[in-house]
């Protein structure tokens, strides 16, 4: 128990250390920064347009009011973000080709841990946190939704098991490159399929709603904190909802230790 | 038990082959011909506490395989490897906390910030006590001289300078095992010295045990007392570097340029004639003869241009596995 | 012709040789418009069949469909290109020759984007196949006609808008991410995404003097039969004037750059 402790309080310390890091190489390069900033505020652009459509036609998508569309708009946005911060994650399969984690695996404590949060791009996270947030309290109150410890808290549950997913599934994707001789590909398509989320998943029809939940489940990722708070959770999604962040970290987990295996670490 | 025990060890790579042109391409997308390539073939050896060991071969000879399987950065294809009595590719963390592992031409130093930042970061890593970490940072700093560069971004160092804040990097949690793979490579004259001189006092000082793989002869003749040499992922001579000197010092090839044409068939009698030109030629001679062979050309020929260059180690190598030391 | 045989064919090979990039490639093309599709559908469901934006159903939908490819053929990523020959000193082999720049580098896009139109011809005519299954879309084969050159100015047009926008270069060292903002700001703004309509009259408007409609939208209204014959052979008029003004504006910038370059010495 006590060596427990005493591992989770390295985890901890270590990760901070991490994050001071990647912040003070930030404030070394304040320009980097702004061209980072300025690179996500115009893809954000395209996710917006989506938003506008629907504000500016006022159709409802599905169910769903264009009011209540604003916080599941904000969600992913906001996950948007999460993804572009851990840079720890996207950017193995560029270390994996060039041999570049030789040396952290050299390093005490978990490789999974050093690598995956060894680095952080608050850059291209900063414009996305930013507005998600934004766009999920502007939603939150347009809908007039009552500040309960039971709205609020299931709302932060299942955003957080979107963190969750949303670093287990980066994980998986960036982690093929084991097995997939080049990346491009997978990653555009990864992309193609996390975009699905910039509307409701409300908005597809039935087949594509079972696919996205249960065999691909990339609607969870920022679906069910809207429709928790809004009451449109019935009783298998709220449980596949936490199924899955487990089953899918511990994917990841096991994906992990298999690709490591196969590392070649070329000179490069 | 401390030191490191090799056992049959054996590492092959698998990769695909293509043929150039659009049918093979075709062919490819259904089926695919897998080729492997021997990297490492069985090799055994064992190194006590406290030796540095010398590992010496040409490029591409599976140095740097070894090495890496050895810190546990590759998975063997077969065979056994206790690095302190730690299976490597276990990845232990006690195991990790007492070895090192540098390479030269890889970084952990973050290239935007001092590398002070870096080094603090591995003491939170190896959770190394306050008192501890300020001792061996300031001992490492001074032996390396390099106190002024702490606060500079990484980036902005020289290769030597920065080489050297990457050996302080690794050092920090003083460890008992140290894994160099080509630490002195594309470093300058002084540089390559300094590192040489450090990697010595460290060994005397801490008694850690060192491999060390180098394609520069000189880094292995001061440093090493034993020195292994592969070829082709075969360990071919295991022993004093004393014992093979000769075999690799002891030819010189001297390439003259002449100023009027010269046939080869006059230069037989000097050495053995390994290029030649109607206006240039590369002879090798053994080092003892050098200084009458440069005078005896000189007598003969018009001579426009001399060097002297050692025999490349991939013929020396070749060399001590005909003789078969 | 034999070079963009053997272009063309290397081409095909190299994207085979990773067997399952090829499909994956193929997917992720298709999954965005499959999204796009959705929303339309849904929006005008809502609006019980009318007309929106100025687009039919139908007419929506080719937009979607065929606005993606449009886009990727004609961006032509020449501020990539003129950034690193400036920054890596490549254009000094240019100055001593008699070769003009920017004409060059014309050439060298349109030779590259020779064998590309070929494979949209193809893709063209197969999505409007499917389209006329699909959406009982019916298109006007003198709207087709009128499509390719246009999709052919619209290239150049966007290959001048690019190569002013790149001369900055000379004066920012780096400036690839912020080439990399602008150019999906463009996007947007010149139809890639929706029809520039969706963005408000206000917007449509302005759209019609800037040239940027011209390399997106415009072109691909005359396919789905949005305008006319007749607007469309203004499109492609101004379109050209487009190309004549920007050709101009490259060459001047271009010029001041060259001589800001040359006085500092690289």
């Amino acid at each position: 128990m006590k060596e427990r402790l005493h591992e989770l309080k390295w985890y901890i310390k270590v990760a901070i250390h991490f994050g001071k890091l990647s912040l003070q190489s930030v404030m070394e390069y304040p320009l980097n920064f702004a061209s980072g900033v300025c690179v996500e505020l115009a893809y954000m652009m395209i996710k917006l347009v989506y938003l506008y459509v629907v504000l500016s036609t006022g159709m409802n998508v599905g169910s769903l009011t264009p009011d209540m569309v604003v916080i599941f708009v904000g969600t992913y946005i906001f996950m948007t973000g999460i993804w572009m911060l851990l840079s720890g994650v996207n950017n193995i399969p560029d270390q994996v080709v060039k041999g570049d984690l030789d040396l952290i695996m050299t390093k005490p404590g978990s490789l999974q841990f050093l690598q995956t949060f060894g680095k952080y791009n608050f850059a291209l996270a900063f414009p996305n946190v930013v507005m998600g947030t934004v766009l999920m309290v502007g939603g939150w109150s347009l809908c007039k939704i009552p500040v309960t410890l039971s709205s609020v808290g299931s709302f932060l549950f299942y955003l957080i098991t979107g963190i969750i997913l949303t670093y287990s599934f980066g994980l998986m994707a960036s982690l093929l490159v084991f097995w997939v001789t080049s990346l491009n590909a997978v990653s555009t398509l990864y992309a193609a399929l996390w975009d699905y989320n910039n509307m409701p998943m409300e908005l597809y029809p039935k087949v594509i709603k079972q696919i996205g939940t249960f065999i691909i489940p990339i609607f969870l990722v920022t679906n069910w904190p809207g429709m928790a708070v809004l009451g449109k959770l019935d009783m298998i999604q709220i449980i596949w909802g936490i199924v899955i962040p487990v089953l899918a970290f511990w994917l990841a987990r096991l994906m992990w230790k298999a690709g490591i295996k196969r590392y070649t670490s070329a000179n490069g | 038990m401390e030191g490191i025990i090799v056992k049959n060890l054996i590492r092959d790579f698998e990769y695909y082959e293509k043929e150039a042109g659009m049918k093979s391409s075709v062919k490819n997308l259904f089926h695919r011909t897998k080729q492997v390539r021997h990297a490492v073939k069985d090799i055994s050896f064992e190194i006590n506490k406290g030796e540095i060991v010398g590992f010496l071969g040409p490029n591409g000879a599976g140095k740097t395989t070894t090495i890496k399987m050895l810190s546990g950065i590759l998975h063997p294809t077969s065979g056994e490897v206790y690095v302190n009595g730690y299976v490597p590719w276990e990845r232990k963390k006690e195991f990790k906390k007492q070895f090192a592992y540098v390479a030269g031409q890889k970084s952990q130093l973050w290239i935007n910030l001092p590398a002070v930042d870096s080094f603090e970061l591995n003491k939170s890593i190896y959770e190394l006590p306050d008192a501890e970490y300020r001792e061996t940072l300031g001992e490492l700093v001074e032996l390396f001289g390099v106190q002024e560069f702490l606060k500079v971004q990484v980036r902005r160092l020289s290769l030597g300078e920065r080489m050297k804040m990457e050996m302080i990097a690794a050092l920090l949690h003083r460890p008992k095992v140290i894994l160099l793979d080509e630490p002195t490579i594309g470093l300058d004259f002084i540089a390559q010295n300094n590192i040489r001189e450090f990697l010595k006092d460290y060994n005397r000082k801490n008694g850690a045990t060192m491999l060390l793989t180098s394609h520069y002869l000189k880094d292995i003749e001061e440093l090493c007392q034993r020195t292994m040499v592969i070829s082709h992922g075969d360990l071919v001579y295991d022993g004093t570097l004393e014992h093979i000197q000769d075999i690799f010092s002891k030819k010189r090839i001297l390439n003259i340029r002449w100023n009027a044409p010269v046939e080869k068939e006059a230069l037989i009698s000097l050495g053995m004639v390994k290029d030649w030109e109607p206006m240039k030629a590369a002879i090798e001679i053994d080092d003892t003869a050098v200084a009458q062979t440069i005078h005896r050309l000189f007598e003969l020929f018009s001579v426009g241009d001399i060097g002297i260059d050692a025999a490349p180690l991939e013929e020396s190598i070749a060399r001590l596995y005909a003789q078969g030391v | 012709m034999g070079k963009y045989k053997t272009a063309f064919l290397v081409g095909i090979s190299n994207s085979m040789e990773f067997r399952f990039d090829f499909f994956m490639n193929l997917l992720s093309t298709v999954f965005p418009i499959i999204m796009q599709v959705f929303i339309w559908v849904s929006v005008y469901s809502g609006s019980g069949g009318d007309a929106m934006y100025g687009y039919t159903f139908p007419q929506m939908i080719m937009y979607v469909v065929v606005a993606g490819a449009v886009s990727k053929f004609t961006n032509t990523g020449v501020e990539y290109m003129v950034n690193e020959d400036i920054h890596s000193g490549g254009i000094a082999k240019y100055l001593v020759r008699p070769v003009n720049y920017i004409g060059f580098r014309l050439c060298d896009i349109v030779g590259n984007k020779f064998a590309s139109m070929v494979t949209m011809i193809f893709l063209t005519l197969g999505a409007l196949a499917v389209l006329f299954f699909a959406v009982d879309f019916v298109v006007v084969p003198a709207a087709v006609l009128l499509f390719f050159p246009s999709l052919a100015l619209a290239a150049v047009l966007n290959f001048f808008i690019f190569f002013c926008l790149s001369t900055l270069a000379f004066w920012l060292t780096e400036i690839g991410n912020f080439f990399h903002a602008i150019s999906v700001v463009i996007m947007v703004m010149s139809g890639g995404v929706f029809p520039v309509s969706v963005f408000g009259a206000g917007y449509e408007t302005i759209s019609r003097y800037i040239p940027l409609t011209y390399t997106i939208n415009y072109p691909i209204q005359i396919l789905s039969g949005a305008v006319g014959t007749r607007e469309a052979m203004e499109v492609l008029f101004i379109q050209f004037v487009w190309i004549v003004i920007l050709a101009v504006l490259a060459k001047l910038s271009w010029n001041w750059g060259l001589k800001k370059y040359v006085a500092v010495g690289g």
